[in-house]
C-alpha cells in the first residue's frame, strides 16, 4: 500500500468552523483516514508539527505574532499549503476590526466596554501580541490553493482532498464555490 | 488682521456668476474663479452654486472633488504646488521642498496654522526644461534653488502681495533649441487663413447671374473649405496628441455631418509629464494655433472653437486673450473673417488639475463643466462631441501644423518626415542633457540624433513619449521617432548612466495612481496595486513572485481598461522589467515571497499599548536586513 | 438576410443598434457583466464584458454589433482576466460575504462564483469607508460599493431624484448622497426606489429585509447567475414578442 499522505491542519484567527465542516464529510472520514495521516491538527490534538508534511490546511487569518510563527512554520514544512475558508482567504470577520485602530479595539474591549471591571489592556507576555491589522494568509506567505466558504462545505473539502490525492487539479466546480 | 466685514459668499459669487452668465455648463470655470478668490471652494459656496445654477448638490461636490486644484478646505493665502515630475526630482525638488517647508515652518501637504501658506506636490507642471518648478497661487515659478526657496519663504512670511514679487521668479523660457522647416519660418498672422479662403477662388460676378450675392459668398466659403481639407489630406497630417489619427479623416467626418452646429476644440491639456511644447506654442506661436483652429472651422463648417488649457498654463490667459483680441481686430476672427462669409470665434476654457482631461472625451466633459471622466467609445466626438454636436478635437501642435499646411500646401508638408509620419514634430527634451528644451525635427529622426543635439552623451535610457510611452535603453537609440517605429507625443526624458531608473518608475507609478479617474475597475485598482508593488520593492521586500504579479496586473490593465490612461499606465513597469532588469533584481533580497510590510512594525502599536518589550513582542524580519 | 456576427465561432443574429452584449444575451449567450443593466444602458466601467475583435479589446456593452465580425469572448485568457477583475473588486473594498445581508442574492458574489473565483489573489486594501445608517428604511454600506453607478443612473432615470453621485477620483472615489448633510436620512430616497434594486452588491439595501430568505435558499444559491440571467432574458424576449 502506498504511503499515506501526511496532512497538518490548524486554525489561526478563525473559529474552527472550517475544521467542523471537514468532519462533516461524515462516513467518508473512514475512507479519508485510509489514505491520509494527520500530523499537527486539532483533530488529533497534536500541538506541534513533527516534520515535513505533504499538505497543510490553514483556517483563519493572521491576527497576532503567534499566528505569524505558526503560518511561517507551516509554509516551511508543508509541500502544499492551502488557505481554507473566508478568514484564511480574505481575513474574514476578524478583519472587520481593520476599520479601527488597534487602540480603539483594545480600549473598547478592555477599558470602556460594557461590563469591564478591571480596566486594563492585557500585557501578559504569555499572550500573543496583536498585529495592527488582521491579514489573510496570502499577505504573509505564498499560498498554493484556496478553499473558499464560511465554512467550505464538506463536499468542497472532499472534492479538494480526493482530487489532490489522485494527482488531479483540485479546482472546485463552480457549484461548490461559496463565500458564505 | 481681518477686514471689518468679510464679504458674504453671495457677494463673492455674484460677480463671478455674472462674468460667466450664470451658465451651468461653465460650472468648472466658475469653481476655478472661486478657488482663486478664496483659496478654496467652501461648502457654503458649493451649496449656493448648486442652487443658483440648478445643479444637484452632489454633482457640484463631485466636480470640486475631482480636480486636484479645487478644494473645499482653505489652501492658505499662498498655495504653493511643487512640480513632482521625475525631472524635477532629478534636479533636487524633494530636498528643495523640505528646505522651503523648513523655512516656512509648515509640513508638506498641510496649511500653516496661521492660514498663510501650504506646500504640496502636484503632477508635472510642464516646465521640465527649467525645473525644479512649481506654481504659487497658480503663477509658475521655475529654476528653483535653495536661494530662491528662501526668497519665496521670506516673501510669504512678510506677506508681500504676489503682484509685488520680483518678476524674475516667474520667468518662463520658451526659446526653441532647434527649428526645422516649419518653425524656421513661422507663419505671419493671417497667412494660412488667407490661403484657405483664397482656395474658394474669386467671388466671381458670373456667379451672381444665377446666384444671389449671399449664396455666392457661401459657395466661395464651401469651396475654399473643401480645397483646404484636400490639402490636409495631401499633407498626411496625423494628430500630434499621441494617438496619431489622420487629421483629414477626422475633419471630413465633421464636415460631412448633417448637423450644421459644429465645434472645434483645441486640446492644450498638456498633462503628459515631461511635455511642454504646447506651452511654447501658446506662448510664442499662439497665432498659428488659433489660425489652425479657424482654418479647421472653415474646412468643417464650424463657427465656434474652444481652447482648453490646463490650469498649469492659466498664467497665459491674459496673453492668449490679447492674441484673440488682436485677431478679432485684424479681421482674422469674428464675423466675416477677411471679408469672407466665414464666421468663427474662439473662447478659452481652463482645466483644474486632471491628467485624464487630455483624453478627448474627458476634455469634452470638462468643458461642459463636469467631472473629467472619459465617455463611452461610441458615439465618437466627430458625431456627438461638445454639446452632443459634431466636434473636431485636435492637439495644439496639430492645429499649428494645419495652419502651415494651409499656407504652404499639403504636398510641401508631406515632403518632410517619413511615409506614414509626414512633416515635422516638436520634441520636448528634458532630464540629463546639456540643452533641455524644444527641438523641431522631421519625423523619423533617431533617438541618437536627438541625444547628440541636446548634449546627452552619457544616457543609459530615455522615456519616449512620457510615462505612458516607451522606456528604452541604449540598444534602442538608433530607432526612429515615427508612427512606424517609436510613436511619441514628442517627449524625451533622458536618464544618464548614474541614475537609478527605479526612481523614475516609482514616480510614474505614483503619478498614474494619482491620476486614474476611477471609472473603470482595471485602471482604478490596477494603478494602486502596481504603485504598492513598486513600494514593496523600494523597501527591499520584493521577490520574483511579485515581479510576475506586476506583469500580470499590467497585462490586465492594458487589455481591460476603458481608455488610454489605463491601457498605458503599466507600460513603464513592463518596459523597465524588460529593458532595465537590474533595477528590480538589485532590490530583491529573497527569492521567496515575503510580506509587503514590516512584520515587526505591525506589532509596534500593540507594544506601545501594552508596554511590552519581551522577546515575544517582536517578530524577526523574514530576510536579513542590511546593517 | 439577417444581420449576424460570430461569437466564439457561433453565429449570433442581431438587430440594428444592438450592442454585442445585448445581441448575445438575446441569443442565449451569456457574457459576464456587472455595471450594465438592461434598463439603465451601458456604463463601460466594470470591464467584465470585454471581448476581443480583430485583436483589439472592446467592452461588449458599448460596442455596436456589426455584421460578420468575429468576436472572441469566453477564451481562457479573457476569462482569466475577468476573474482577476472580480478579484480586484473584492480586494478594493471590504466584502465580508459571511456577514452580508445580500449574500446569495448578490450579483457581485454570483459573478465571482460563475467565473470560478476561489480567492481574492491580490493584496486586500482594507479601506476605511463611511457607512450611512441614518435613514430609517435604507442603508448605504460603502465597504461593498464597486462604483458601477447603477444606483446613480437608476435614481436619475427612473426615480427622477438624483439621489446619488460620485465624489473624488481614482481609488478615492466614493459614492455620495445628494442631500445637504450628505446623509440618506436627508435625501429623497425611499425603500421602493429603483436605485436600491439596481445595486448589484449589498452596498445599498432596504433595512429589515436582509434575512427574510435564509442563506442557502437565495436566488444564486439555487442557480448560477449565467443560467438565471439567460432564462430571464429569454422570458423577456417572449414577453416583448
Amino acid at each position: 500500500m502506498a504511503e499515506k499522505l501526511k496532512v497538518a491542519t490548524c486554525s489561526l484567527a478563525g473559529c474552527f468552523g472550517c475544521h467542523m465542516s471537514l468532519l462533516d464529510i461524515d462516513e467518508r472520514l473512514v475512507d479519508l483516514l485510509e489514505v491520509v495521516a494527520f500530523d499537527r491538527s486539532p483533530i488529533d490534538d497534536l500541538k506541534q508539527i513533527s516534520g515535513p508534511v505533504d499538505l497543510g490546511l490553514i483556517e483563519g487569518g493572521v491576527c497576532n505574532a503567534e499566528n505569524v510563527h505558526v503560518l511561517q512554520e507551516f509554509r516551511r514544512l508543508c509541500k502544499v499549503l492551502v488557505a481554507v475558508g473566508e478568514c484564511g482567504i480574505t481575513g474574514g470577520i476578524p478583519s472587520m476590526r481593520n476599520g479601527f485602530t488597534l487602540k480603539e479595539c483594545l480600549e473598547e474591549s478592555y477599558i470602556r466596554g460594557v461590563g469591564v471591571e478591571f480596566a486594563h489592556i492585557p500585557d501578559d507576555p504569555e499572550l500573543p501580541l496583536l498585529l495592527d491589522k488582521v491579514r489573510p494568509l496570502h499577505h504573509i506567505v505564498k499560498i498554493d490553493y484556496f478553499l473558499p466558504g464560511c465554512p467550505p462545505s464538506a463536499d468542497a473539502f472532499w472534492h479538494f482532498l480526493t482530487a489532490r490525492m489522485a494527482g488531479q487539479d483540485p479546482t472546485l466546480p463552480n457549484a461548490l464555490i461559496h463565500f458564505d | 488682521m481681518k477686514p471689518a466685514a468679510a464679504p458674504s459668499i453671495q457677494e463673492i459669487l455674484e460677480p463671478i456668476l455674472l462674468r460667466y452668465g450664470g451658465r451651468p455648463d461653465l460650472l468648472l470655470q466658475i469653481l476655478i474663479a472661486v478657488q482663486k478668490k478664496l483659496s478654496c471652494v467652501p461648502p457654503a459656496a458649493i451649496a449656493a452654486l448648486a442652487e443658483r445654477l440648478a445643479i444637484p448638490l452632489v454633482r457640484v461636490q463631485g466636480v470640486v472633488s475631482f480636480y486636484a486644484f479645487l478644494s473645499t478646505e482653505f489652501q492658505g493665502d499662498y498655495a504653493i504646488y511643487l512640480s513632482d515630475n521625475i525631472t524635477d526630482q532629478m534636479l533636487g525638488s524633494r530636498e528643495l521642498a523640505a528646505h522651503l517647508c523648513g523655512k516656512l515652518g509648515v509640513s508638506l501637504g498641510q496649511v500653516r496654522a496661521d492660514g498663510r501658506v501650504s506646500v504640496r506636490f502636484t503632477s508635472c507642471t510642464g516646465m521640465c526644461d527649467q525645473g525644479p518648478a512649481g506654481l504659487i497661487n497658480f503663477r509658475p515659478v521655475t529654476r528653483l534653488t535653495r536661494d530662491r526657496m528662501e526668497r519665496i519663504a521670506d516673501l510669504v512670511n512678510a506677506r508681500v502681495p504676489m503682484e509685488d514679487w520680483p518678476g524674475e521668479l516667474f520667468q518662463v523660457e520658451t526659446a526653441m533649441r532647434r527649428s526645422d522647416v516649419v518653425f524656421r519660418r513661422p507663419l505671419k498672422p493671417g497667412e494660412g487663413l488667407r490661403a484657405s479662403l483664397e482656395r474658394g477662388g474669386e467671388i466671381l460676378s458670373t456667379w451672381a447671374e444665377d446666384l444671389a450675392p449671399s449664396d455666392a459668398r457661401k459657395h466661395h466659403l464651401e469651396r475654399g473649405g473643401a480645397e483646404t481639407l484636400k490639402e490636409i489630406y495631401k499633407s498626411g497630417l496625423r494628430g500630434r496628441g499621441g494617438a496619431g489619427f489622420k487629421t483629414g479623416i477626422k475633419w471630413q467626418s465633421v464636415r460631412g455631418a448633417s448637423d450644421p452646429e459644429r465645434y472645434v476644440l483645441c486640446n492644450a491639456d498638456e498633462g503628459e509629464p515631461g511635455t511642454f511644447k504646447d506651452r511654447v506654442l501658446l506662448t510664442d506661436y499662439a497665432d498659428m494655433v488659433f489660425e489652425g483652429m479657424t482654418i479647421c472651422g472653415h474646412a468643417v463648417g464650424a463657427r465656434k472653437g474652444i481652447l482648453y488649457v490646463r490650469q498649469e498654463y492659466a498664467y497665459l490667459e491674459e496673453h492668449l486673450e490679447g492674441v484673440l483680441a488682436r485677431r478679432r481686430e485684424a479681421g482674422l476672427l469674428g464675423e466675416n473673417i477677411l471679408d469672407s462669409a466665414l464666421d468663427f470665434d474662439i473662447g478659452i476654457h481652463f482645466g483644474a488639475g486632471a491628467y485624464i482631461c487630455g483624453m478627448e472625451s474627458a476634455m469634452i466633459k470638462s468643458i461642459e463643466g463636469r467631472r473629467g471622466i472619459p465617455r463611452q467609445r461610441w458615439p465618437l466626438p466627430v458625431h456627438h462631441g461638445y454639446r452632443r454636436k459634431p466636434t473636431v478635437v485636435n492637439n495644439v501642435e496639430t492645429f499649428a501644423a494645419a495652419a502651415v499646411i494651409s499656407a504652404r500646401g499639403g504636398e510641401w508638408y508631406a515632403r518632410n518626415g517619413t511615409a506614414e509620419s509626414s512633416g515635422t514634430k516638436l520634441f520636448c527634451v528634458s532630464g540629463d542633457c546639456e540643452r533641455p528644451g524644444i527641438y523641431e525635427y522631421p519625423w523619423g529622426v533617431t533617438v541618437r540624433e536627438v541625444l547628440r543635439d541636446c548634449g546627452a552623451l552619457e544616457a543609459q535610457g530615455v522615456q519616449v513619449g512620457g510615462p505612458s510611452g516607451t522606456l528604452i535603453n541604449a540598444g534602442d537609440f538608433d530607432r526612429e521617432i515615427s508612427f512606424e517605429d517609436l510613436s511619441s507625443v514628442g517627449t524625451m526624458m533622458v536618464f544618464a548612466k548614474q541614475r537609478d531608473l527605479f526612481d523614475a518608475v516609482r514616480n510614474y507609478a505614483q503619478f498614474f495612481r494619482h491620476e486614474s479617474c476611477g471609472l473603470c475597475t482595471s485602471c482604478r485598482i490596477g494603478t494602486t496595486l502596481l504603485a504598492n508593488y513598486v513600494e514593496k520593492f523600494a523597501k527591499g521586500y520584493g521577490s520574483p513572485v511579485d515581479l510576475e504579479e506586476m506583469q500580470g496586473i499590467g497585462q490586465i490593465m492594458k487589455t481591460m481598461s476603458h481608455c488610454g490612461l489605463g491601457q498605458t499606465a503599466s507600460l513603464h513597469i513592463s518596459d523597465s522589467i524588460a529593458k532595465f532588469p537590474s533595477i528590480w533584481a538589485g532590490r530583491m533580497r529573497t527569492t521567496e515571497f515575503i510580506p509587503a510590510f514590516d512584520l515587526d512594525g505591525a506589532l509596534a502599536e500593540a507594544r506601545s499599548l501594552t508596554g511590552r518589550t519581551d522577546a515575544d513582542a517582536h517578530l524577526p524580519h523574514p530576510v536579513p536586513q542590511e546593517a | 438576410m439577417t444581420n449576424a456576427f460570430h461569437l466564439d465561432g457561433l453565429e449570433v443574429p442581431f438587430q440594428e443598434g444592438q450592442t454585442i452584449l445585448q445581441a448575445a444575451l438575446a441569443a442565449g449567450r451569456y457574457i459576464p457583466h456587472l455595471c450594465w443593466h438592461p434598463d439603465l444602458g451601458p456604463h463601460g466601467s466594470c470591464r467584465l464584458c470585454t471581448v476581443v475583435i480583430s485583436g483589439r479589446p472592446f467592452s461588449s456593452c458599448t460596442q455596436p454589433a456589426m455584421k460578420g465580425q468575429a468576436v472572441a469572448c469566453r477564451t481562457p485568457e479573457l476569462n482569466g482576466m475577468r476573474k482577476a477583475i472580480m478579484q480586484m473588486l473584492f480586494v478594493e473594498g471590504n466584502h465580508h460575504c459571511p456577514s452580508c445581508e445580500k449574500s446569495g442574492n448578490c450579483r457581485l458574489q454570483a459573478t465571482a462564483y460563475d467565473l470560478g473565483m476561489q480567492d481574492s489573489h491580490f493584496p486586500h486594501q482594507f479601506p476605511k469607508r463611511e457607512r450611512d445608517m441614518s435613514h430609517p428604511d435604507v442603508f448605504l454600506d460603502r465597504d461593498r460599493c464597486i462604483r458601477c453607478e447603477r444606483c446613480v443612473r437608476a435614481s436619475r432615470i427612473y426615480d427622477g431624484k438624483d439621489v446619488f453621485g460620485v465624489h473624488g477620483r481614482g481609488m478615492h472615489s466614493t459614492l455620495a448622497v445628494n442631500s445637504p448633510s450628505g446623509l440618506l436620512a436627508d435625501s429623497q430616497i425611499a425603500p421602493e426606489d429603483r436605485s436600491i434594486q439596481a445595486c448589484p452588491t449589498g452596498a445599498l439595501m432596504a433595512k429589515r429585509v436582509g434575512f427574510v430568505v435564509p442563506i442557502g435558499e437565495r436566488v444564486y444559491d439555487r442557480e448560477p447567475i449565467s443560467v438565471l440571467e439567460l432564462r430571464k432574458y429569454a422570458a423577456e424576449e417572449v414577453h416583448h414578442g
